[in-house]
């Protein structure tokens, strides 16, 4: 039961996400997209960001049981459709697929995804301003279950800002070298 | 494969990987994957930094 209504939003989040990727082509076909090189990087993204969905529901599906009674249906599917989404996006930043070949503003693609990190360890501490006011009895995260995802997308960003850093740090290195 | 001769004919050119790029239409870093031999460019590509680098084909990507 719970698996089924997960495939529904998941089922829907592809659906979406192939109506988004025709958009993009159409982006890219206008002439202002990414080289032939960082569009076969982003094909490849997309492939493993559909295995890392696939995987993740395979190993929710055999621990369907222990999951219902920790996550709700809603934040299972989140888990699984931010899962895939995240696999693709580090992977284009790994491959350099990430920004435009004109535009490589790593400045503010650092900037735009610590800003929503910052939004997320905000969020977190309202929360938890609230816990402590108004959460007696309950564990932090039986009191806001939206906490769990602002710690997942805290983790996202954090990861994306750290990758790109990183991939600026070889960068630099290699034209040092 | 390294491509030593595409990055021989862009040094004799006075050009970086980020000219090239510029030029061509790509990124720096697809340049440098041609270059190292981790891609394998289409013949558009090919054909692009040819006339970039004013050599023909053969003299930058034909291997014997």
């Amino acid at each position: 039961m719970l698996f089924n209504r997960i495939m529904v939003i998941v089922l829907t989040a592809l659906g979406a996400t192939f109506f988004a990727k025709i958009i993009a082509k159409d982006f890219e076909a206008s002439g202002d997209g990414y080289d032939e090189r960082q569009k076969m990087h982003r094909d490849k993204g997309y492939k493993y960001g559909f295995y890392t969905l696939l995987l993740l529901i395979v190993i929710g599906w055999f621990n369907a049981e222990d999951l219902s009674t920790l996550l709700s249906i809603s934040m299972a599917a989140f888990i699984l459709i931010s899962g895939g989404l995240f696999a693709t996006i580090l992977y284009w930043i790994w491959k350099d697929a990430y920004f435009l070949p004109k535009k490589q503003h790593l400045l503010w693609g650092v900037l735009n995804f610590l800003s929503m990190s910052l939004l997320q360890v905000a969020n977190l501490y309202r929360t938890y301003q609230y816990w402590m006011e108004f959460g007696q009895g309950q564990s932090f995260w039986e009191f806001s279950e939206s906490s769990l995802t602002s710690v997942l997308l805290l983790f996202y960003f954090l990861m994306f800002t750290f990758c790109l850093l990183f991939k600026s740090g070889i960068e630099n290195w290699r034209k040092k070298e | 494969m390294k491509n030593l001769r595409l990055k021989a004919a862009r040094a004799g050119k006075d050009l970086s990987q980020q000219n090239l790029a510029d030029i061509v239409g790509v990124s720096r870093q697809t340049i440098a994957a041609v270059e190292k031999g981790d891609y394998n460019p289409t013949i558009n590509l090919c054909i692009a930094i040819c006339k970039a680098l004013d050599k023909t084909l053969d003299e930058l990507f034909w291997e014997e």
